[in-house]
């Protein structure tokens, strides 16, 4: 569903990722992984056609993000890390207008509107003004309006940034509830979050891939917790000997 | 092009000038002023009229009342649409909405259109409001006070100048918008614009042979003025056309060189 191959993005001089690459296979959730810095929104960024790679080949939901961008924008939701919202308009208003923007068929806008309402838990706020909402209900609406179309493919930069303990359950559940029909991509730094999640993690550390494995394969051999392994990875470059 | 995705950004960008006072605000101001405006012109008309029936002073036509009336609005619209148009791409920018547009299916185009026609919108608005002036010469000329009603031709092909004239603001405007993410950088340089292809025409008088012609080609005001006059040029509707379009045109090249400033 989603193929990179040795994705290079510089900004000016800076090369932000290095020829990182990784497969993601349809219906899977994975974690995107790293210390901040390391590159994982800029591949976000990159795979939902928000900017273009400066090399490397790149697909997603069968396309080529050079040659159809327009074919695999239909197809992907994406949450940056700052919710694209309208302050001003109300979230019911709000979620019909991305519907729209989604080319999503006219009949069932509704439908899918109420659907992403009810799951986000945005029904009691329906007609509440976005501006007004707190944080937490602010980062709802913003996976709310990845899903509305029900995309293929799914993209979330830290969804859970700014939520309370019941409401990351909630939409953990939610993100779990997608495996299967949906491909998944999420960063986070929450890493309990990634093993209740995810399936597969792929972690990125100054713009290179460090780790692409099953979570269990990743900690359980050593028999150390995601977190050990992950501050081992980390920190293994400056302790190792080159 | 997708009709559609016009169709759907148009309405929302509409309904987001009355989100905001703003809007009603500027529609409120720009009314009262011209209506002030309108009541001293009037006044001055009334004097005139009633010292030219005793050989006093020479007799003005209500025409020449419209004309100088509808150079002013020219000029309030120079200076009150650059606030129409700051927002349309600085708020996008700002709320990070513009990452939804850009990773929604919608082309540039489609997006620069459909902001163009929702700020032209509201020029529509105010350009209908403002009617109630030359009604109000209609009916007050058919009560016998006024030397006959202006000529319906002239107010016509006024209206059109100020709306090409409004559009070109509007353009200078949105461009500026896309260029940078602050609301008053927006406004400053567009009124700068504005200001600029306006001040063309006292250029040219001071420039010589082609250079002048070229100066005077490129003057705002000279241009609405042959439609002030009556006339409309194909000149001046082809100058009009294809300056609005070079606006949207940079733009356009503006948001596609987003992604990859970003």
């Amino acid at each position: 569903m989603i193929e990179v191959q040795d994705l290079v993005k510089k900004y000016g001089e800076f090369t932000a990722v290095h020829g990182i690459s990784f497969s993601v296979p349809k219906g899977q959730i994975i974690g995107l992984l790293g210390p901040n810095g390391a590159g994982k929104s800029t591949t976000m960024k990159i795979l939902s056609c928000f900017m273009p790679a400066t090399s490397g080949v790149i697909k997603v939901a069968g396309y080529d993000v050079y040659d159809d961008p327009m074919e695999i924008k239909k197809r992907v939701g994406y949450l940056p890390e700052t919710p694209p919202l309208y302050l001003e308009m109300r979230v019911g208003e709000y979620l019909e207008y991305v519907a729209q923007l989604k080319q999503v068929e006219p009949g069932k806008i509704r439908d899918r509107v109420d659907y992403v309402a009810e799951h986000c838990g945005l029904k009691h706020n329906f007609k509440r003004v976005i501006g007004t909402l707190s944080k937490g209900y602010k980062q709802r609406v913003g996976i709310a309006q990845a899903l509305v179309h029900d995309p293929e493919v799914v993209i979330l930069d830290e969804p859970t940034v700014g939520l309370d303990p019941v409401q990351i359950i909630e939409i953990r559940n939610l993100i779990k509830g997608l495996a299967g029909n949906h491909t998944v991509i999420l960063s986070t730094h929450i890493l309990p979050e990634v093993v209740m999640t995810c399936e597969r993690v792929v972690l990125i550390d100054k713009g290179r891939v460090k780790v692409d494995d099953t979570i269990s394969n990743i900690a359980g051999g050593r028999s150390e917790t995601l977190e050990q392994a992950y501050v081992r990875i980390v920190t293994s470059e400056a302790v190792a000997p080159a | 092009m997708n009709m559609r995705n016009i169709l759907t950004i148009w309405k929302r960008e509409f309904k987001a000038y009355f989100y905001t006072p703003l809007a009603w605000v500027f529609i409120g101001i720009f009314t009262l002023l011209m209506g002030l405006m309108f009541w001293s012109f009037l006044s001055t008309y009334m004097e005139y009229t009633m010292r030219s029936q005793f050989g006093m002073a020479p007799s003005v036509t209500i025409d020449r009342l419209a004309e100088a009336f509808y150079a002013n609005m020219h000029v309030i619209f120079m200076f009150i649409l650059p606030f129409f148009t700051m927002r349309l791409f600085t708020e996008e920018s700002r709320q990070n909405t513009m990452a939804l547009l850009m990773t929604s299916p919608v082309r540039m185009w489609e997006l620069t259109i459909a902001k163009f026609k929702a700020a032209a919108s509201i020029l529509v608005l105010k350009l209908l409001v403002s009617l109630i002036f030359p009604i109000f010469l209609i009916l007050y000329s058919a009560k016998g006070a006024g030397a006959g009603g202006p000529d319906m031709g002239i107010v016509g092909s006024t209206y059109l100048g100020l709306l090409f004239a409004g559009l070109t603001y509007i353009a200078f405007g949105m461009f500026w918008s896309s260029i940078t993410e602050s609301q008053l950088v927006a406004v400053v340089l567009s009124f700068a614009t504005n200001f600029s292809f306006w001040l063309l025409g006292m250029w040219s008088q001071g420039a010589s042979g082609w250079l002048q012609a070229v100066l005077k080609q490129l003057a705002i005001n000279d241009q609405f003025q042959s439609f002030a006059k009556g006339t409309i040029e194909l000149s001046s509707v082809v100058y009009f056309v294809s300056i609005i379009f070079f606006a949207l045109f940079l733009t356009h090249r503006s948001l596609e060189s987003r992604a990859w400033r970003s």
